[in-house]
């Protein structure tokens, strides 16, 4: 380059790391949410191992994965609805009533295919249903998704009259359960469904647009983002995965009935999201957080049922835990935003 | 060597050979056997996983306590699991079980259905399943049963009631409750009734489904005696409602107890604290009570049974029901069990 009269030059020096690459990847890795919860896990998962000889066997193991399918589902579906800052209360009533209409045609001796056609096309009709109402209508998510809930677990009991539909066909059953296969179906369809999202959420334009929709709407919209259309597709996707949570239950249990939702397990699925890094404020957590949240805590209920600890023990031990999981999505987002916001 | 090939007769050799194929045969079978069949455990080096359904009922207090009890009495190890009424828990929790590899399971189904899974679960690992209270849908790999003979708790309930109401010139008028149509035994104890209704002419005049809770038997009470007046009857398939029937009652001012006009005649199983409390006040005409230490003790003496490689028989147990009424209950002491457990 030549010197042009007047003009100082200067001389910048090229930046050079003064720590090793592995030193910086760690710390990196280290700084995610995520990873906290997987390293939690882990350790719970150690202490198990070392304290009880039921725990490292493949059969519990095969156990804990296969008990933890159905949240995951829910957990998986809930990680997009929660990012564009939303809720969907609704999943435990879908997945009931997209089971139940599933069983009823396995009962009839129906085509599997056709069972399974037919509990995704619930969760797309209701999924929609939410979308509409909170997108376009601009409803609030909470009390929407709660009158969803009692919509469909109304219409799983009208329609069961109370009784549960099953058995279902031998087969299907099979492909529910932990045997005659190495790795249970379920727990392939979580791991394809998780690839999946990761790469929706993580790797294309539609998922930073998401991202941006959850951290502040208004700015979002006003750079182009079709924020109304990709809030309706978080709902969309969570009534897809609440009938791909109701079609394993269907398979695990061989029924299909009304209250087969449970009531705690949308509490799980919630507390695994947030636990994975996620902020009910929206804009935050990641796939791997989730799954790292859902095994954390299917990990806790199996330690506690291999330990036999006191039924009562039981219920306080989880209410702490979606305690703790609330106190640390406020705590991080006071680190994030500053004690204003909190 | 020689007197066995050359100079032991043929008839001799014949039967020898015999005898000698005899004795492999019974030695190979009863090797199979034994290479296949259990080596007896005794009850103290054993343990049994029992899954409750939940603990929101007397009768299942009382089971647990009596399990606790006898755990203490024959030495076994006990772990419990309680599963909230929900069926999704109640199979993992029983999933668990079985990697403890315990030597048996005792489970109260939440739905006789959907727990097929878990029989299906239970057999796979070779871990022996029994019921107690409700039974499965089908007895598929089920060890064996213990539980109360529902379908003529049912008979017997509305039986009763008729004699009391003929006694005394009552043309009854009954609200039915029902229970969750997912427990068989709801199933039992409400066909039962309606088929002896039929049968001597009882009027069912109205019906509630509560699914078991507490909350829809109040409403569903309430309203029912707001449609239907002339309603002079309740039959509550189980106790656990019975509270919730008595503050209906109670609330609409129509508690009067027996003998006295506008006295309403409740027909109820179970037996519970409260259920003999009421018959002694005067409230309830009658309750058919379970035996809910035989749903502990039986059970368990299956697995040991089991364990100590002997057949059980029966397999399937439904046991009959003790009457308490308005009448008999001062006389019946421990005979009904819920007389031992009355809150004063």
């Amino acid at each position: 380059m030549t010197d042009i009269e007047g003009t100082t030059r200067y001389e910048v020096e090229e930046p050079v790391a003064t720590t090793g690459f592995w030193r910086r990847a760690l710390a990196g890795w280290l700084r995610a949410d995520s990873s906290w919860t997987l390293i939690a896990a882990l350790i719970v998962a150690i202490v198990l191992a070392v304290t009880n000889p039921d725990f490292a066997t493949v059969s519990n193991l095969t156990n804990v994965l296969l008990q933890s399918c159905v949240v995951a589902f829910m957990a998986l579906g809930q990680t997009f609805v929660i990012i564009g800052g939303g809720i969907d209360l609704s999943m435990a009533g879908v997945l009931a009533l997209s089971g139940v209409l599933g069983a009823d045609t396995l009962v009839r001796g129906e085509v599997i295919f056709i069972g399974i056609l037919l509990m995704l096309a619930v969760g797309t009709a209701f999924g929609s249903f939410n979308g509409i109402a909170v997108a376009k209508v601009k409803m609030t998510p909470f009390i929407v998704t709660l009158s969803t809930l009692v919509l469909t677990t109304g219409i799983a009991a009208m329609y069961t009259q109370g009784v549960t539909i099953g058995p279902v066909m031998k087969d299907f059953r099979r492909m529910g359960s932990a045997s005659g296969f190495a790795i249970p179906i379920p727990v392939l369809l979580v791991a394809a469904a998780a690839v999946l999202a990761y790469f929706l959420l993580q790797r294309t334009a539609y998922g930073r647009m998401l991202y941006a929709t959850g951290t502040n709407a208004l700015a979002a919209r006003s750079s182009g983002i079709p924020t109304e259309k990709i809030i309706f597709s978080t709902y969309l996707i969570g009534g897809l995965a609440a009938a791909m949570a109701g079609m394993t239950l269907v398979a695990r249990l061989g029924t299909g009935s009304s209250g087969m939702g449970g009531d705690l397990l949308i509490l799980d699925a919630i507390s695994a999201v947030i636990i994975g890094g996620a902020s009910l404020k929206g804009g935050r957590g990641t796939i791997m957080g989730t799954l790292a949240g859902v095994l954390l805590i299917s990990l806790i209920s199996n330690g506690l049922n291999l330990f036999g600890v006191s039924y009562f023990l039981t219920i306080i031990v989880k209410g702490v835990v979606i305690f703790l999981a609330v106190l640390l999505d406020a705590w991080r987002t006071r680190a994030v935003f500053g004690s204003a916001e909190a | 060597m020689s007197y066995w090939k050359n100079q032991m007769p043929k008839t001799r050799r014949l039967w020898a050979g015999v005898a000698l194929a005899l004795t492999t045969a019974i030695t190979i079978s009863g090797s199979a056997l034994g290479a296949e069949d259990c080596t007896p455990k005794d009850v103290s080096d054993l343990t049994i996983g029992v899954s409750f359904p939940s603990l929101m009922s007397a009768t299942w207090q009382v089971t647990e306590a009596e399990l606790k009890a006898y755990q203490e009495e024959l030495g076994f190890e006990l772990v419990e699991v309680v599963a909230d009424n929900d069926v999704n828990k109640q199979l993992s929790q029983i999933e668990d079980l079985i990697a403890q590899n315990v030597d048996g399971i005792i489970v109260d189904p939440i739905d006789d259905k959907a727990i097929l899974s878990a029989v299906m679960a239970a057999n796979d690992k070779g871990v022996p399943i029994h019921f107690f209270d409700r039974p499965p849908a089908s007895m598929d790999g089920v060890a064996s049963f213990v539980g109360s003979d529902n379908y003529t708790f049912g008979k017997d309930a509305a039986r009763v009631l008729k004699e009391f109401a003929d006694q005394n010139g009552v043309e009854l008028k009954v609200l039915a409750l029902i229970g969750a149509l997912t427990d068989p035994n709801a199933v039992n104890r409400d066909n039962g009734f309606r088929e002896v209704a039929a049968e001597l002419g009882i009027e069912i005049v109205a019906e509630v489904p509560t699914d078991w809770q507490p909350e829809k038997a109040l409403n569903g009470v309430t309203n029912a005696l707001q449609a239907n007046p002339d309603i002079n009857a309740i039959f509550i398939p189980s106790d656990y409602l019975l509270p919730s029937v008595l503050s209906a009652l109670k609330a609409n001012e129509k508690l009067v107890p027996f003998g006295e006009p506008g006295h309403i005649m409740l027909a109820q199983i179970d037996g519970d604290g409260n259920g003999a409390k009421s018959l002694q006040d005067g409230f309830s005409t009658v309750d058919v009570a379970h035996d809910p230490i035989a749903w502990a003790r039986m059970p368990v003496d299956n697995v040991v049974t089991m364990a100590a490689c002997e057949a059980i028989d029966p397999v399937f147990n439904a046991l009959p029901g003790v009457i308490g009424t308005v009448e008999n209950i001062g006389e019946m002491g421990d005979a009904f069990w819920g007389n031992g457990y009355v809150e004063q």
